[in-house]
């Protein structure tokens, strides 16, 4: 008969594990060394880091249907605040936080545009971020999500179930919302109904039952505003002349909203339909950005 | 009173700066130099091939070693409109009505207007007096660089071989055009005469109007530059805009090999390759020899800054500042990237590309601001950071070696 053999108990390692970790985006209980939250698909990291910090990190919601430019001008951003070329610079908090902003860069700088944002959220790129406003002094955690349009559209539309795109138009404290000045100028209205959508359906969250979002600052984003000058003269103004009930929408129901105009890159139509930059110029890439961080409560 | 004495003021001033001022006795430095050089090459008669070459690189050596033009507009432009200043817009932003008493006949008036290079060309030259011709060559040499006749390497677009073309030499602008020159255009009524535009846009002429619907560039208001921005290349122009402007002043668009050969300066080194020039002052990028993204103020800054990023020929800011229009029409290269059976490639637009070239002072990677890089906008774009500067064919100046010689010999005397 072989001996019990006993093992000293490391009770605070199995206390470690067996206390299960939730997530910072959507609250979902994980196992300890899960890799991503099997509620949203964020990485687990970001959890980690999210709960060392004194100061809990805020969400920014990146709002915007299928190929209008998310991904594109998320990876230019950070690239930019990490350039410390303007007067907001954020450092990258783990190498997740890394990732968006490496691929969209290498894509550009090889004369292409970064591959389609994929639907399965443990797909999306993550970022978080330490974020210094040159105005104050206390340094602000950030987090953003690149999310796929596809889910966001399905979270609008009532189909499938996208936890992600729940999680961070409850919780978000700010939303980015954008829209595509091609389709604009090409006579489409999609990307207008599209803000509009998302924009009543933050409307109608509750908080402690109030509403939640009448507080928090909107910014309204055109992106690709290279196609069509005027728009850089003076946003709301395109705004109001293009997209005028998402400007009545957003003035009846939000306290904060600022328009702005942005591009990352001219473009023109490639070889095989794709579209391929023909030269990097990023504009007004980071006003929005600075703008949200300045409204939102430290 | 207050007139009569100005000018001696001012006089005593400039002697008295140019006095304390250290170019001014390089100046003098190198001018005797060059007598030398000359006197030189006058006693050694045997160099006859030789000749046009030594006096290119003269003109070239001469420009660059006066620290070129500390302006756009040359102490000899000044010389010849008396008071250049006079034509700016005053501090309100209004322009003075010039007085016209300055001006005895039409070619000083033309060349006030920078039009020199329509009074060097041999029908014309031939009609004017020697002082008028001297004066027009003279302008011509301190504006514009020569880019040697040779083989200039276009590059190659999908990984092919490359594709190599001779050029006939060519005079390029030393610096883009600016504000206050483009103004000389536009106050000359040049909105208004369909000679100088290209026919198909005639009918489109009514669109190219300032943010207060005057004709001229994009950025303008009441059709006149910003004064603070008078020396800044002017941008918010379209292709046929630019091409306008060249065409008042006796000139051309560069066309993309030109451009090419005078950013990277091509030199043969046998087995039929050329080695050019990354960017015009050599291989490794230097940011502070360019306005690019991160090194510059991020908007435009006036033409003769940079000095130190000069090309061998001694043009300024060939990369950085703003993108410049050629003449060459762009395509993205569509070669073996379509597949043999594909759709035939979707056309962005109706619009047609002009190649644009050098990068702007918000190119964000190193890469897309090379001489080899070219990039490409619609005709009718009149965007933020894209300006041109102008060329001229060296056979459509008459005498063109010939005049600098008696340039020579007076300043040996
Ligand atoms: N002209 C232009 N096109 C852009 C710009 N940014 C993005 N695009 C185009 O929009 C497409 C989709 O961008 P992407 O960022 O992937 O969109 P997402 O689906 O919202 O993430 C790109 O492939 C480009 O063709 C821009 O700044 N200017
Ligand atoms: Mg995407
Ligand atoms: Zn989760």
């Amino acid at each position: 008969m072989t001996p019990l053999v006993t093992l000293p108990l490391e009770s605070y390692q199995l206390a470690k594990y067996a206390e299960p970790l939730v997530c910072f985006v959507c609250r979902f209980e994980n196992s300890f060394d899960a890799e991503t939250c099997r509620g949203c698909g964020a990485p687990t990291a970001l959890t980690h880091q999210a709960t060392s910090p004194k100061r809990a990190p805020q969400m920014i919601a990146v709002i915007g249907p299928p190929g209008c430019g998310k991904t594109v001008y998320l990876g230019m951003l950070l690239d930019l605040l990490a350039r410390r070329t303007t007067g907001v610079r954020a450092l990258a908090r783990g190498a997740f936080s890394v990732t968006l902003q490496q691929e969209t860069v290498e894509a550009l700088a090889s004369c292409r545009f970064p591959e389609r944002t994929e639907n399965t959220p443990s797909r999306w790129n993550w970022v978080h971020c330490q974020v210094h406003l040159n105005r104050r002094r206390c340094p602000r955690e950030i987090i953003v999500a690149d999310p796929s349009g596809d889910a966001i559209l399905g979270h609008l539309e009532g189909q499938g179930h996208h936890p992600a795109v729940s999680a961070l138009f409850a919780r978000a404290a700010a939303a980015l919302v954008l829209v595509d000045v091609s389709e604009v100028e090409a006579g489409g209205s999609d990307g207008e109904y599209f803000a509009v959508k998302a924009l009543s359906s933050l409307d109608e969250l509750e908080r402690k039952g109030r509403r939640a979002w009448r507080r928090r600052p909107v910014a309204v984003v055109f992106t690709k505003a290279d196609v069509c000058e005027t728009c850089f003269d003076d946003p709301r103004e395109y705004a109001e002349l293009h997209c005028s009930s998402l400007v009545q929408f957003c003035h009846q129901r939000f306290s904060k909203v600022g328009f702005f105009a942005t591009s990352v890159a001219r473009s023109d139509t490639g070889p095989l339909g794709s579209q391929v930059p023909l030269r990097v110029e990023p504009r007004a890439i980071v006003d929005p950005f600075e703008w949200l961080i300045a409204r939102t409560a430290c | 009173m207050l007139l009569l004495s100005r000018p001696r003021i001012v006089c005593v001033h400039r002697v008295k700066s140019a006095l304390r001022n250290p170019v001014f006795w390089s100046g003098i430095a190198t001018a005797s130099a060059a007598i030398l050089l000359v006197g030189a090459w006058f006693v050694d008669l045997r160099v006859g091939v030789g000749t046009s070459l030594a006096l290119m690189f003269w003109a070239i050596r001469r420009h660059r070693a006066f620290g070129s033009v500390p302006e756009p507009v040359g102490e000899s432009a000044a010389a010849v409109a008396g008071d250049a200043g006079s034509d700016a817009p005053d501090g309100n932003g209004l322009v003075p009505l010039r007085d016209t008493t300055i001006e005895s006949s039409l070619p000083q008036s033309m060349l006030r207007q920078q039009r020199y290079a329509l009074l060097v060309r041999a029908k014309i030259a031939e009609t004017l007096d020697g002082d008028l011709q001297t004066q027009a060559h003279r302008l011509l040499w301190d504006r514009m660089g020569l880019v040697p006749e040779g083989l200039v390497d276009l590059g190659t677009a999908a990984g092919g071989e490359s594709s190599q073309v001779w050029l006939d030499p060519v005079l390029i602008d030393r610096h883009c055009v600016t504000n206050k020159e483009y103004f000389e255009f536009v106050l000359a009524g040049g909105y208004q005469q369909p000679a100088f535009w290209d026919d198909d846009i005639v009918s489109g002429l009514l669109d190219f109007v300032d943010t207060t619907g005057a004709p001229g560039p994009r950025f303008w208001a009441d059709g006149a530059y910003r004064p603070e921005l008078a020396n800044h290349p002017v941008v918010g122009i379209s292709w046929y805009e630019a091409a306008a402007y060249a065409r008042w002043v006796g000139k051309r668009l560069p066309c993309d090999a030109e451009w090419l050969k005078a950013a990277s300066w091509p030199i043969a080194t046998g087995g039929g390759t050329l080695a050019q020039r990354r960017y015009p002052w050599g291989n490794t990028m230097d940011r502070t020899r360019a306005n690019l993204w991160g090194s510059g103020p991020k908007t435009t800054v006036p033409v003769g800054e940079y000095a130190n990023g000069v090309s061998v020929g001694g043009l300024y800011q060939l990369v950085g500042n703003v993108w410049e229009w050629a003449a060459t029409p762009f395509q993205l290269p569509r070669g073996e990237t379509v597949p043999a059976g594909a759709a035939a490639p979707v056309a962005s637009g109706e619009v047609p590309m002009k190649s644009i070239r050098g990068g702007a002072f918000d190119t964000y990677f190193d890469a897309q601001a090379t001489c080899q890089f070219k990039s490409g906008e619609q005709v009718l774009a009149r965007k933020h950071n894209i300006g041109f500067r102008c060329a001229l064919s060296a056979c459509d100046v008459a005498n063109l070696f010939c005049q600098s010689e008696d340039d020579l010999e007076e300043a040996m005397i």
